[in-house]
């Protein structure tokens, strides 16, 4: 249950992404997830790394992303330019300044799909609820801890190798998803220090995977 | 001995005939289920338009369904499986949830033709440079693996830029992906079956189909699932009549069974009572699907019903009877009334079948051919086979205390007309609208299924059924050129709020003329590179990228222009089968309108439009059709009324005895006229029917009671008659207004009340005939 967590009023947002590796993140997933458990709404700053094989360079968004409970989610881009998705149910929106709505099916989008789950299933706590999309596994290191989100729908795995989740204490730093046809990972770096994200070398330390 | 041989032998020779009849018509009989047979024919093109709206056109194939009982995602993930499993199935053109955005591919090979965005700006480097400035912030959003794979080829989206414009203009709202209503507790779907909207076997297949469907995407116990739309109606229909009619049969059945035996007292009489009314039905049936080929479903409902007035004819034969009369003496003896009643119901019959409907021309046919059939069995047949050993009803001391207690006084010359005049005034004074305009009250659709219907329809945005416009070409391309032309000025009414939108043929297909327009705007390959090369500047595509779009628009410029031959039997072609119809030789061109706030507007459009352009107000032009339709069958019905009089004339010979034998049944009409209006009750075609139906019973007892006179043995075997005539004809219509069928319902409240009065004024106008000629003699 949700009730009763000692970090329930606070806002993801106000968390640093390096506080001190507290008393909850213990050694297991178990301990990891109640101590990365959160009561929407919730809104935390990103920024995202994204390649295509139609561009010669990485594009990078940053905005902020917005929790408002289970299944909905807003990704509000404000550099370098404005753009709202809103995700609510099945349906996702993306809304830009000047140009007609767009709506997709959830469906559609695997990557938004698995990302929104894992998002609303480590906020819930909901172990259960992971579980019953990916296969968790979870390590542990001096610079932190990783949770890598292997789907094990045909469907997603089609589209996603996994999602790794890389944080600190009881906050996730970057989570990083790794796209099954082989093409390059998007990296999202979450929480207030994204402002330095451009620094490649901060931006590895954050994102690499944890062996 | 020797009799009972001979009767026998009648017996058998007319069982043989009916065995050849039913063996006859059961080979025969094509049961058709059209309700258009039911409409009133057109008299102009216009009017053509809205029966062909009715039965085949795309809005009759048109299944509205809202699933329900579950919340939103449940529900959002159920009308996906349910789309998902009707995928492909052949009852089914298309089935639409709001969630389809796959193009069909000749709109991918089309797109440089087909999209209305290429009017606006051409394929010039600025155009480009905004489009790729576009899709690199899609490439950042969360939709880039959506739209990844489609920029090299199409990188002004120019396919989704098509879909767009050819969504709903007015669609419901998307919750989770697909369609919900706005209080977001349904979610909507849209189906085209492949059967038209008045194929009820058609439909019940594509209904069984869509149950199946649904049963097998259903998750949880409570989520269900409605179904509207004219097919759905057909379907219903069929089998709510089939039911109600089995039912209403085996208990009208019954109820007469057990009423004869109680009048009788010999189960051998109401098997042969049976006799006459069998053979009506039998000549009927044959004499229908002789002369139509197809019977409808509903001609042989009500024909059931109108018949049961020939069961009258063998009860005033066996309430005559007696030891010492001969049954054929008896029967010779009756023979000019019965002949009259049978005589003039037939004419008053005669009216619909000049109606011009072809549902009432059949009824009348059934009827007519049904009633002088039983007519001329009961006074040929029926008696050689009775026997005469029968109690004279004339004796029975019940009899006599009914007739007693039935005695009411005679009304006296001023009370009647008092009683007209009250009638007349109630009728013109009433409230509410004397005639049914609206054609829909035509249709046996129960009220709460057709409001279930317009609260769907307006839920999913179909267009505004009452609106629309035609414009009439020679050929397809020449519509579609006018079509385009007329559209800058649609779009102006959209502009101003007159309409919130409009829907045609050019919208999904443009002209060939206006696709070669479109073909001569794409630039040449070395054109389109130094295009590209400028609009990529500064911007992170890799050379190279945007190959397959210069092969597409290079094979673009070559295309031979898309005309409607080349869809096939897509559900494009049977959408654009609906907006362009073949018409004289020519093309009428349908503009569907949505929302219109100002129909004002539409007239002053269609003044500047063109004089090939007319607007169709659907609901004005039904009206005429029925107005017309009712003056029509009043014109024939006064006709009638004109001959029936001359036929009783013929029969009685003095005019007093006709106005007594015709009072009754006038009153009565006039009084049940007077109690429908007050009840608030608008009249329509089956209220005509049921009046003339309920004037012939009243006729019948009026005719029966004058024969009779002053005698009064005579009085008493008629009474007899006419008692068990009147109460099995009353049991009948009374189940029948148990119907939940409402056209069956108001039949039966419409017979039962006429009955019940013209057996009533029948025998108190009799009686002071009765009195006054005691008083005489």
């Amino acid at each position: 249950m949700i009730s009763g967590r000692v970090s329930a009023t606070l806002l993801w947002l106000a968390l640093a992404p390096f506080a001190a590796a507290g008393e909850a993140a213990g050694g297991s997933v178990d301990s990891l997830l109640a101590a990365l458990a959160r009561e929407p709404p919730q809104s935390i700053a990103f920024t995202e790394f994204r390649s295509s094989p139609l561009l010669d360079r990485a594009l990078v968004v940053t905005g902020t992303l917005e929790y408002a409970g289970p299944g909905r989610l807003a990704r509000i881009v404000t550099s370098p330019h404005t753009e709202r998705t809103d995700i609510d149910g099945d349906e996702v929106r993306i809304q830009r300044a000047n140009q007609a709505e767009r709506r997709f099916s959830l469906r559609r989008m695997p990557e938004l799909g698995g990302l929104l789950t894992g998002f609303t299933a480590l906020l819930a706590g909901d172990r259960a609820a992971l579980e019953r999309e990916f296969v968790l596994a979870y390590t542990e290191g001096a610079t932190g801890w990783q949770l890598v989100l292997t789907p094990h729908g045909s469907r997603a795995r089609a589209r996603i190798e996994n999602i790794r989740v890389r944080g600190a204490g009881d906050a996730p730093a970057c989570i990083v998803t790794t796209p099954a046809k082989g093409g390059a990972p998007t990296e999202l770096l979450l929480g207030a220090m994204n402002a330095d994200a451009g620094d490649a070398d901060l931006r590895a330390a954050r994102c690499a995977p944890l062996l | 001995m020797n009799g009972g041989i001979r009767a026998a032998a009648w017996l058998g020779l007319w069982l043989l005939a009916l065995l050849l009849l039913s063996g006859t018509v059961a080979q025969s009989l094509r049961l058709g289920s059209d309700l258009r047979l039911f409409l009133p024919g057109a008299g102009t093109p216009e009017q053509q338009l809205v029966l062909d709206g009715i039965g085949e056109g795309p809005a009759s194939r048109m299944l509205l369904i809202a699933l329900s009982g579950a919340d939103r995602p449940a529900l959002a993930a159920l009308s996906q499986r349910l789309v998902d499993g009707l995928r492909g199935n052949p009852a089914f053109l298309r089935v639409d949830n709001g969630s389809a955005d796959t193009a069909p591919d000749f709109v991918t090979e089309y797109r440089y033709l087909l999209s209305p965005a290429m009017d606006r700006r051409p394929l010039d480097a600025a155009t480009l440079k905004q489009a790729l400035a576009n899709r690199l912030q899609d490439l950042a959003s969360p939709a880039a693996p959506v739209l990844e794979p489609l920029i090299p080829a199409d990188p002004t989206l120019e396919v989704l830029a098509i879909a767009e414009s050819w969504a709903a203009r007015r669609a419901p709202q998307h919750i989770g992906g697909v369609w919900f209503d706005a209080a977001g507790r349904r979610t909507l779907l849209v189906a085209q079956t492949h059967a038209g909207g008045f194929d009820p076997d058609g439909q019940q297949h594509a209904l069984a189909a869509l149950d199946a469907a649904f049963l097998a995407a259903r998750t949880e116990e409570t989520m269900r699932m409605t179904i509207s739309g004219p097919g759905r109606f057909s379907a219903l229909m069929k089998e709510r009549t089939q039911r109600e009619a089995t039912w209403l049969g085996s208990a009208a059945t019954a109820g007469l069974l057990l009423l004869l035996f109680v009048a009788y007292r010999r189960p051998r009489v109401l098997l042969l009572a049976a006799l006459p009314i069998a053979s009506a039905a039998l000549a009927g049936l044959a004499s229908v699907s002789l002369v139509y080929g197809d019977v409808h479903a509903i001609t042989l409902a009500f024909g059931f019903t109108l018949i049961g007035v020939a069961q009258d004819y063998p009860i005033h034969l066996l309430s005559h009877q007696r030891r010492g009369l001969a049954p054929l003496a008896n029967a010779s003896a009756l023979w000019r009334t019965l002949a009259t009643g049978v005589v003039s119901t037939c004419v008053a019959y005669l009216a619909f079948l000049a109606s011009g409907v072809t549902g009432l021309a059949q009824l009348a046919c059934f009827t007519i051919v049904g009633l002088a059939v039983a007519g001329l069995s009961t006074r040929y047949l029926l008696p050689r086979i009775i026997g005469e050993d029968f109690a004279d009803t004339a004796d029975g001391a019940r009899l006599v205390r009914a007739e007693r207690r039935l005695s009411l006084p005679a009304p006296p010359l001023a009370l009647q007309f008092g009683i007209v005049a009250i009638c007349v005034a109630a009728m013109l004074l009433a409230p509410g609208p004397f005639w049914e305009n609206d054609l829909g009250a035509l249709t046996p659709v129960p009220r709460e299924l057709l409001e279930q219907d317009a609260d769907l329809r307006g839920e999913i945005g179909a267009p505004d059924v009452r609106y629309l416009a035609v414009i009439t070409a020679a050929t397809t391309e020449h519509a579609l050129q006018r079509l385009e032309a007329v559209t800058p000025g649609l779009e102006s009414l959209v502009g101003t709020g007159d309409i919130a939108g409009f829907d045609h043929a050019a919208r999904y297909l443009p002209s060939q003329s206006r696709q070669r327009q479109r073909q001569q705007r794409l630039p040449a390959a070395e054109g389109l590179e130094a295009a590209l090369t400028v609009a990529q500047q500064d911007l992170p595509f890799r050379t190279g990228v945007f190959s397959p779009f210069m092969a597409d628009v290079a094979r673009a410029r070559t295309l031979p222009p898309l005309d409607p031959a080349a869809l096939g039997d897509s559900a494009l072609s049977s959408l654009l089968e609906g907006f362009l119809r073949p018409r004289d030789g020519g093309i009428a061109a349908l503009v569907a309108f949505s929302g219109v706030a100002n129909p004002q507007a539409l007239e002053r459009w269609v003044a500047t439009a063109g004089d090939d352009a007319t607007v169709i107000d659907l609901k004005r032009e039904s009206i005429e059709l029925v107005v017309r339709q009712r003056e029509r069958i009043l014109l024939c019905l006064a006709i009638a009324v004109l001959m029936l009089t001359l036929v009783v004339r013929t029969s009685l010979g003095d005019w007093r005895r006709v106005a007594r034998v015709l009072a009754p049944m006038m009153l009565t009409t006039l009084a049940v006229v007077a109690v429908l209006r007050v009840a608030g009750v608008a009249l329509d075609l089956f209220h005509l029917i049921s009046l003339v139906l309920a004037a012939g019973l009243g006729l019948d007892y009026a005719l029966f009671f004058e024969r009779a006179g002053a005698d009064r043995d005579e009085r008493l075997r008629t009474l007899h008659g006419i008692l068990v005539c009147a109460l099995s004809t009353w049991m009948v219509f009374l189940l029948l207004s148990l119907s939940s069928i409402p056209v069956l319902q108001s039949i039966g409240v419409t017979v039962s009340l006429g009955v019940f009065l013209n057996f009533l004024l029948a025998l108190a106008m009799s009686r002071s005939d009765a009195q006054a000629g005691r008083a005489r003699g």
